[in-house]
């Protein structure tokens, strides 16, 4: 056997790419897929699930909306540990297979890609959301209850826009996690970046090339997602100097605030270094 | 008062719970079995003897039996929700099986591991994926007749200290991986004297960069992977025991290679024999070196 193929290591990525390019692209692509759309729905079951396992529960409440909650509670902390505490590689061909085997529900592989990676970032999700929360000093719930504000208004317009700058990063933190560990998905057969690698590898068995390619793909998304999260995140923290409008006349007979209220004043509340100081 | 009453209560609770978990998977278990006895296996509805469409397992990432390749040359197949083709020996057989029948092929790619899980719950018609018939093997699955006698081989390093070795008695204490969940890991490695085993890879390409990265010292896998890893790593030598007495002892089955088909599915058993029955081990021979002479690596 003749062979003309390179048997250098920058030739053979050459030549991997030249050949199997778009291939690379295609599961790039179903990589950043899988991984956004489970981090999105995965944050939503997140949010849901940590705003019911913070409902205040006081002694003084009717029993049965205290066994309702209790019920409810356990089946998310079941939900959560489990969900949490087995590999995903475990859960996808557990559910994927079984659910076939024994129930005879045939989901797509797609289906079930996005039904596994959601429902983990979920359980993952639903404890950082409550930490979250739990993080919001309690006097902006007083507050909101003093105003006459429900438990729901007082979540849905003072504490969860005041939680979700404080867990942005750890949603960018699923995210990447959501990219390289989609790869497991394999198992159900995904043929994700990952898998891609694989394939050429064992057409060609250059297996450090293949993974070269691989990890460089990788990197590139994960990055680049990072990089974007850190800009939403500088976004809803705001321009450091603003001016807050008084319109209770009452309240602020100056009419106008403007913060900061000393540019050069670098440990007021309001200094953005102050605050990166991380000394607050 | 009131807590013993949240108590009880909560008792209460688990108690329906549990009952209502274990009542439906009894139901669940009683059904299964007595379906299967009653009429044997039954086809679903994805079935290829309902659909006329062979649904094949495969890696597609195990040259020679089975690779991807991005254009359809050398009469390649589209995978199954992709863009790429597969083709290989498993794919040349897969068509001749689907010829006879009338059938279409469509090929899954799916990793080594879970093509059995896959044809067990339906999700594939069967795998032709380079699958040895084993006796545990056919406790899950029925085979049909080998497509393939896959002799084993050993490979090491030509300029190793185990490269002019004439039995398995002359590789005494190495250092040996092989694919997880194969003959050759499971059967033949055990029996080298002194054996240093290292954890079994997880695809063919693994256990070679182990071999080639200095990890191992002896890597046991058949001849065709053995061709085309000293194709792709020229300072590897395949070692050939066969016909001596100093070679792996393993069964008649364990280098018999065939078409893994869900536990009673005689039909489809029935039409792959049909078409190998007509085969002899020359025209294997003779497919598996077509199958090597257009593999990706003699690009």
């Amino acid at each position: 056997m003749h062979s003309t193929l390179p048997t250098d290591y920058w030739g053979r990525i050459g030549y991997l790419l030249a050949h199997y390019g778009q291939s690379f692209l295609v599961g790039m692509g179903k990589t950043l897929l899988i991984a956004i759309v489970g981090t999105v729905i995965g944050c939503l079951i997140g949010f849901l699930v940590g705003i019911v396992q913070t409902i205040p529960v006081s002694k003084k409440d009717p029993w049965p909306k205290r066994a309702l909650m209790w019920l409810v509670r356990l089946i998310m902390n079941i939900y959560v540990e489990v969900f949490r505490g087995t590999p995903m590689m475990v859960q996808a061909m557990f559910i994927y297979f079984g659910a076939m085997q024994y129930l005879n529900i045939h989901m797509g592989t797609w289906t079930a890609a996005f039904f596994i990676v959601s429902i983990n970032t979920g359980a993952y999700m639903a404890e950082t959301v409550r930490g979250g929360i739990l993080s919001i000093d309690i006097g902006q719930t007083e507050g909101a209850k003093a105003i006459g504000m429900s438990h729901f208004q007082t979540m849905l317009y003072v504490i969860f826009p005041q939680a979700l700058r404080n867990i942005i990063p750890q949603i960018g933190n699923n995210l990447i996690i959501n990219i390289k560990d989609s790869s497991v998905l394999s198992v159900i057969g995904i043929v994700e970046l990952f898998y891609v690698a694989k394939q050429n590898a064992g057409a060609y068995y250059w297996m450090t090339e293949a993974m070269s390619i691989a990890m460089v793909i990788y990197l590139f998304c994960t990055f680049t997602c990072s990089r974007l999260l850190r800009w939403w995140e500088k976004k809803l923290d705001g321009p450091t100097s603003y001016d807050l409008a008084t319109t209770d006349t009452l309240a602020y007979t100056s009419g106008m605030t403007r913060f900061p209220v000393d540019p050069d004043d670098k440990f007021q509340e309001h200094s953005r270094e102050y605050g990166e100081r991380g000394d607050r | 008062m009131k807590r013993i009453t949240a108590v009880l209560l909560a008792l209460c609770m688990v108690f329906a719970l549990c009952a209502c978990g274990s009542s439906t998977t009894a139901s669940t278990a009683s059904a299964a079995p007595s379906a299967a006895a009653s009429s044997g296996y039954t086809p679903d509805a994805n079935s290829v003897l309902n659909t006329k469409v062979l649904r094949v397992g495969m890696e597609c990432a195990y040259a020679p039996y089975n690779w991807t390749q991005s254009d359809d040359s050398n009469g390649a197949v589209p995978i199954y929700g992709s863009s790429d083709y597969a083709n290989g020996y498993d794919v040349m057989m897969a068509q001749k099986i689907c010829q006879a029948n009338g059938w279409t092929l469509e090929v899954h790619q799916l990793a080594w591991d879970s093509i059995p899980l896959a044809v067990q719950s339906g999700d594939i018609d069967c795998g032709i994926c380079g699958q040895s018939i084993t006796p545990e093997r056919l406790e899950s699955m029925d085979f049909s007749a080998p497509y393939y006698y896959a002799s084993i081989v050993t490979l090491v390093k030509a300029d190793g200290k185990y490269a002019n070795a004439a039995g398995i008695s002359d590789l005494a204490g190495a250092t040996c991986t092989s694919q997880i969940n194969t003959v050759w890991y499971d059967t033949c490695l055990p029996q080298i004297k002194s054996v240093n085993l290292l954890p079994a890879q997880d695809t063919s390409g693994n256990m070679l960069l182990s071999l080639e990265s200095g990890a191992c010292d002896v890597v046991c896998t058949d001849q065709p992977t053995a061709m085309a890893a000293v194709v792709a790593y020229p300072d590897l030598k395949m070692l050939d025991f066969t016909g001596t007495s100093d070679n792996y002892a393993v069964d008649e089955g364990d280098v018999n290679i065939g078409v893994s088909i869900a536990k009673g599915n005689s039909g489809l058993v029935d039409a792959c024999n049909s078409v190998l029955s007509g085969m002899t081990a020359d025209d294997f021979t003779a497919l598996m070196k077509t199958a090597i002479s257009i593999q990706p690596l003699n690009g």
